[in-house]
C-alpha cells in the first residue's frame, strides 16, 4: 500500500470557462499536478503571478473545486464532499490565514477567535481557556479586548493566525499571509509559524516573496499550472535556504521571459 | 436624447438588479394601489346606489382630499429614500461607466430611464391591484351602509386614475431630479473607491448603554403613569410632557437597545459563545448609530398607526353599538330654556320673541310646534305627528341639591369613576329634576317598561355609560334626598335614554312624584319625543322642525336642536364610515413606510455585511447557523420598534377609552383586530421579502 500523507493531491486540473462546444475559450489553470504533505511540515507554494498557485490553495481549501483528480486531507476525499460537508469539513479541519487579516471588524480579538470555536459548538467553558493559552502563544494576550481597528497589521494576522490554530485542525492555510505588512510585523507573523509549527501544526502557505518562503521546510513550485519542481529546507540555514529559493524563482520567472 | 444605448443598459440593469429593486417596487405598487383606492371610494358613479348616504360620501371624499396631501408626503420621502439607496449601492458601476468614457450626462439619462421603468411598471401594475382593491372597498361600504351592490358594478374611477397617476409621476420626476443631483454632485475617485468606505466605527461603552437602557425604560413609564393619571381629555401640561417623555424615551431605548442586549447576552456567557450569538449582537450593536433614529421613528410611526386604526374603528364601533339605545323615538326635538352657572346661579336663556311666544302657549311644545307649522304654511303637525310626549328637565333654584350633595351621600366623588372627564366644579350644579308621569309617558311611547315608585321614593335616570357605575353604587347606599323640603329615598336607577340623539347625553336626572315637584323649579330644557305619522311624515318632520329653527318669523317656536330617526342613523354611519376609512388609510400607508424604510435600511447593510458573512462561509460556518443569525438580525430590527409601538398603543387606547366612555363603552372590536392584523402580514410580508433578499445578498459575495 502506498504511502499516504495527510494532504494528498493526486493529479489535478482545474479549467476555467468550461463549455462543450467551445473548448478552446477556456483556460487550464491547474494541470495535472500532485503533490503530497505529511503531518507536522509546514509546506510553501510558490510561482508566477498566474500559475495557479492561489487556485490550487482554493482547491485545496475547499472554497474551489478542481475539474479533475482528487484531494485527499486526513484520508478523507474532499472532491466527493457536498456543500454542507464541505462547510463542516472546513470547520474541523482546517483553519485559514488570508492576506487581510480578514477579521471581523465589529468584533474584538477575543471573540474573533472564539468565533472558529463557537460555530463549532465548543462548550463555553472551554472556549475562554483555549483562546487566552493560544493568545499566550502569539503573544496577543494584550490584544484580546481590542477591536481590529485598534490593532497593527501583524498584530491583526497574529490574531488571524490564532483563530486558524485554536480549533486543532488538521492543516493551516495561508494565502501570502505577510502580503500586506511590513518587514517586522512578518518577521513576527512567521516566527509564530513556526513556534505553531514546532507544536505539531501543518502549514500550506502560499506566497511570492522569498523571504517569506524562506521559513517553510519545502517548497513546491507551481507554473503554467503545473508542477514545475520542489526544493527541500533539510538542514540548511535560512539565509543558504533563502539563497536557493531566490535563485529557482528567477530561473522560473527567466523562463517566462524566454518564453517572450 | 435617450439613446438605444441607454434604453439597453437601463432595461439591463433593472432587470438585473430585480432583486434590489424588489422593495422599492412592492412598495411603490402598494403606495399606488392604497392611493387609487381610497381616492376612488368617492366617485360618485361607483355608489350612486348609496342613495341618501351620499353627502356622507362627499364628505368623506374632501375628507380624504385633505389627508392624502400627507399621504404624498409619505410616499415621496418614501420613494426618494429607496433611490438614494438603491443609487449609493450602484456608485462603483457608476464609476465605471465614467471611466468607460460616457458623460455625467449619459449616467443621469440611464438613472432617469431606469426610474422611468420601474416606475412605469410599477404604476400600471399598481392601478391594476388598486381596481382590485377599490371594488373590495366597494362592497365594503355597501355593507357599512347596510345596502347590496345592485348586481355587478364595476367602478373604475378615471379622476382617480389620472390623480394617482400626476401624483406619482411627479414624486418620481422630483426623486429622477435627487438621483441626478447626487450622481452631478460625486466624483469619480469617490465613486470608484465607494466599496471601500465603511462606515465609522462608533463604539460606546457598554455600562453606559446599560444605565441608559434602564433610564429610558424608567422614561418610558414615568410617561405612561403621566398620560394614565391625567387622561387627555384637555391638553394639560401632564399630557405634553408624558408626550415628549414617550418620544424621547422611545430615542433613548433605541440608541441604548442594542448595547443593553449585547452587555445581558454577555452576563450569560455561554449564550454569549453559542454559535454566531456574538456575532449578531456586535452586527446589532455596529449599526445601532445610524439605525436608532428611524427604528425610534418608525416605532412613533407604528405606533400612531397602531393607535388611529384601533382607536378610530373603536368609535365607530361604540357609535353603531349605542345606536338603538339613542334611536328610540321618530324625532326628537330639544330647547334649552335656561343655563347653570357658578357664579351667578341660574340664568334664563336669552330667547327673545321666541322665548315669549313659548311663554304664551305656557311652554306646550307639541302646541307651539302645531301653531309655528300653522304659521309658517307648512304641512299640518297633526298631519306629521301621532303621538308625542314632552320632558321638562328642571332645576330646583330655592332648594339646595346638588350634585356635589350625590358625591356626599355615595363617599366618593363623579371623578372616581369618570376621571378626568368632568368639570372642575361640577358640585355646585343643582340636579335635574324629571316628574314621574312625562318619563313614564316617554318610556311608553319608546315601547319600554315604565318606573314604578314606591311613596316616599325616588329614581335617577341617566344614559351616559360613564356614569352607570356611579348611580348604581349610589343607589345601593339608599341615600334621602331632600327635594322641595320633601324628603325621597332614591331607590332605583335606569340607563335608558329619553330622547333621539346622536350622542347620550343625560349625565342624570332624579325622576320624581308628579307632586314632589316643588313649586321654586326653573326650566332648564324640554323635550318632545315624537312618533311620526309614517317614514315619510318623519323626513317632513325633520324638515318642519329645520324650518322653524331657522324662520326669522317672531310666533314661532324657538327650537335648539332637532333630529330624526333616520338622520341619527346616517351621521352615525356616515361618520363612522368616515373614521373607520382614514384609520385604515392613514395606518395603512404608514405601516408600509415603516416596513420599508426597516427592508431599505437593512438591506443596505446586507451588501456590507456580505464580506463579513463571506468570511463565515470559508470558515466553515455551517449554512442554517449564517441563515438563523441573519433571520435574528432583521427580526431584532423589525420586532422591538412593533413590540415598543404596541406596549404605547395599549397605554394610549387605555386612555381613548376613557375618554370615549362619554359616549359609551369603547370596544375595539372584531374589525380593528382584523385590521391591526392585516398590517401586522404587510409588515410581516416586509420582513419576509427582507430576509430573503437579505440572504440572498449575504449568498452573494
Amino acid at each position: 500500500m502506498a504511502h499516504h500523507g495527510l494532504l494528498e493531491v493526486s493529479n489535478i486540473s482545474k479549467r476555467y470557462g468550461t463549455n462543450a462546444k467551445r473548448e478552446g475559450s477556456s483556460t487550464l489553470a491547474l494541470d495535472d499536478v500532485s503533490f503530497l504533505v505529511e503531518a507536522g511540515e509546514y509546506v510553501g507554494i510558490m510561482g508566477p503571478s498566474g500559475s495557479g498557485k492561489s487556485t490550487l490553495l482554493n482547491c485545496i481549501a475547499t472554497i474551489d473545486t478542481p475539474t479533475a483528480g482528487r484531494i485527499s486531507i486526513d484520508g478523507q476525499d474532499v472532491t466527493k464532499l457536498n456543500a454542507k460537508e464541505l462547510s463542516t469539513f472546513r470547520r474541523d479541519r482546517l483553519g485559514f490565514v488570508f492576506q487581510d487579516s480578514n477579521l471581523l471588524d465589529t468584533l474584538t480579538a477575543f471573540e474573533n477567535i472564539a468565533l472558529a470555536l463557537t460555530i463549532k459548538k465548543v462548550a463555553a467553558g472551554e472556549i475562554d481557556s483555549r483562546v487566552r493559552a493560544v493568545a499566550e502563544q502569539l503573544s496577543i494576550s494584550d490584544t484580546l479586548g481590542k477591536y481590529p481597528y485598534q490593532l497593527s497589521g501583524g498584530q491583526k494576522q497574529r490574531v488571524a493566525a490564532a483563530r486558524a490554530t485554536v480549533g486543532h485542525p488538521s492543516l493551516i492555510l495561508a494565502d501570502e499571509p505577510t502580503g500586506a505588512l511590513d518587514s517586522k510585523s512578518a518577521a513576527q507573523l512567521l516566527d509564530s509559524f513556526d513556534l505553531l509549527n514546532s507544536l505539531g501544526a501543518t502549514l500550506l502557505m502560499v506566497t511570492h516573496d522569498p523571504v517569506t518562503a524562506s521559513y517553510c521546510g519545502r517548497i513546491v513550485f507551481i507554473k503554467d499550472g503545473k508542477l514545475w519542481g520542489q526544493l527541500q529546507r533539510g538542514h540548511k540555514d535560512r539565509t543558504a535556504f533563502f539563497g536557493e529559493i531566490v535563485a529557482i524563482t528567477s530561473r522560473i520567472g527567466g523562463d517566462r521571459a524566454d518564453a517572450c | 436624447m435617450i439613446g438605444p444605448m441607454h434604453a439597453k443598459l437601463a432595461f439591463g440593469n433593472v432587470r438585473k438588479s430585480l432583486r434590489d429593486f424588489g422593495v422599492y417596487f412592492i412598495t411603490i405598487l402598494l403606495g399606488v394601489a392604497v392611493f387609487y383606492a381610497f381616492n376612488s371610494i368617492t366617485d360618485q358613479e361607483a355608489i350612486e346606489f348609496l342613495g341618501t348616504a351620499n353627502k356622507m360620501m362627499e364628505l368623506l371624499g374632501i375628507v380624504i382630499n385633505g389627508v392624502s396631501v400627507f399621504i404624498i408626503v409619505i410616499l415621496a420621502f418614501l420613494v426618494i429614500y429607496a433611490d438614494r439607496f438603491l443609487i449609493r449601492r450602484r456608485k462603483k458601476e457608476f464609476g465605471m461607466y465614467l471611466c468607460l468614457g460616457m458623460r455625467q450626462s449619459d449616467v443621469i439619462r440611464i438613472t432617469a430611464l431606469e426610474t422611468l421603468i420601474v416606475g412605469a411598471v410599477s404604476l400600471a401594475g399598481g392601478l391594476l391591484l388598486g381596481i382590485l382593491f377599490s371594488q373590495a372597498l366597494l362592497y365594503l361600504t355597501a355593507a357599512l351602509f347596510a345596502t347590496e351592490v345592485p348586481g355587478f358594478t364595476f367602478g373604475f374611477s378615471t379622476g382617480a386614475a389620472i390623480k394617482t397617476v400626476a401624483v406619482f409621476a411627479a414624486i418620481f420626476l422630483v426623486a429622477a431630479l435627487a438621483n441626478s443631483r447626487t450622481i452631478m454632485k460625486s466624483k469619480l475617485i469617490d465613486l470608484m473607491h465607494a466599496d471601500s468606505k465603511n462606515e465609522e466605527m462608533k463604539l460606546r461603552s457598554l455600562p453606559l448603554s446599560l444605565v441608559l437602557f434602564i433610564v429610558s425604560c424608567i422614561i418610558i413609564g414615568i410617561s405612561y403613569m403621566l398620560l394614565v393619571d391625567n387622561g387627555l381629555l384637555e391638553p394639560s401640561p401632564e399630557f405634553a410632557a408624558a408626550t415628549v417623555l414617550v418620544c424621547v424615551g422611545t430615542v433613548l431605548f433605541f440608541y441604548s437597545l442594542s448595547g443593553f442586549l449585547l452587555r445581558l447576552v454577555q452576563l450569560a456567557r455561554p449564550l454569549y459563545l453559542r454559535g454566531l450569538n456574538m456575532f449578531t449582537l456586535r452586527q446589532l450593536n455596529s449599526k445601532i448609530n445610524t439605525a436608532f433614529l428611524s427604528m425610534s421613528v418608525v416605532c412613533i410611526t407604528l405606533f400612531l398607526a397602531i393607535t388611529s386604526v384601533c382607536g378610530g374603528i373603536g368609535i365607530c364601533n361604540t357609535l353603531m353599538a349605542g345606536i338603538e339605545k339613542t334611536t328610540g323615538y321618530d324625532a326628537s326635538v330639544r330647547t334649552v330654556f335656561g343655563n347653570y352657572n357658578a357664579e351667578t346661579g341660574y340664568v334664563p336663556a336669552d330667547l327673545g320673541e321666541f322665548g315669549a311666544f313659548a311663554a304664551s302657549k305656557d311652554y306646550d311644545m307639541a302646541q307651539g310646534l302645531s301653531e309655528s307649522a300653522a304659521t309658517l304654511g307648512g304641512k299640518p303637525y297633526d298631519e306629521l305627528v301621532s303621538e308625542s310626549v314632552q320632558l321638562d328637565f328642571m332645576v330646583d333654584t330655592a332648594g339646595n341639591l346638588t350634585m356635589g350633595d350625590l358625591d356626599e351621600a355615595l363617599g366618593k366623588t363623579i371623578k372616581d369613576y369618570a376621571g378626568g372627564v368632568v368639570s372642575e366644579n361640577y358640585g355646585i350644579y343643582p340636579v335635574y329634576l324629571l316628574s314621574l308621569s312625562q318619563v313614564n309617558d316617554a318610556l311608553q311611547l319608546a315601547g319600554k317598561d315604565p318606573i314604578s315608585l314606591d311613596d316616599k321614593t325616588c329614581a335617577v335616570i341617566a344614559d351616559s355609560d360613564m356614569l352607570a357605575d356611579y348611580y348604581r353604587d349610589l343607589v345601593e347606599k339608599r341615600p334621602s334626598l331632600t327635594i322641595g323640603g320633601e324628603s325621597l329615598v332614591l331607590t332605583q336607577f335606569s340607563d335608558q335614554c329619553l330622547e333621539t340623539t346622536s350622542a347620550p347625553m343625560n349625565t342624570g336626572a332624579l325622576v320624581i312624584p308628579d307632586e314632589a315637584m316643588p313649586e321654586t323649579v326653573e326650566r332648564m330644557y324640554s323635550l318632545l319625543d315624537v312618533r311620526c305619522a309614517s317614514v315619510d311624515a318623519e323626513q317632513q318632520f325633520g324638515d318642519l322642525c329645520g324650518a322653524i329653527e331657522s324662520t326669522t318669523e317672531p310666533d314661532t317656536w324657538p327650537i335648539t336642536v332637532s333630529l330624526t330617526r333616520t338622520m341619527v342613523l346616517e351621521q352615525s354611519v356616515g361618520l363612522s364610515t368616515i373614521i373607520a376609512y382614514l384609520a385604515v388609510y392613514i395606518g395603512f400607508v404608514l405601516v408600509m413606510a415603516c416596513a420599508a424604510i426597516l427592508a431599505i435600511q437593512q438591506l443596505s447593510e446586507a451588501s456590507d455585511n456580505a464580506r463579513r458573512y463571506s468570511l463565515l462561509r470559508k470558515l466553515g460556518t455551517p449554512e442554517p447557523m449564517i441563515s438563523r443569525a441573519l433571520f435574528a438580525q432583521i427580526a431584532i430590527y423589525f420586532a422591538f420598534p412593533l413590540v415598543l409601538a404596541i406596549a404605547h398603543s395599549v397605554c394610549a387606547l387605555i386612555v381613548v377609552t376613557d375618554v370615549v366612555a362619554v359616549f359609551g363603552h369603547l370596544d375595539i372590536g372584531q374589525m380593528a383586530i382584523v385590521c391591526a392584523a392585516s398590517f401586522l402580514v404587510v409588515y410581516g410580508a416586509y420582513f419576509l421579502l427582507t430576509y430573503l433578499s437579505a440572504k440572498q445578498l449575504a449568498r452573494s459575495a
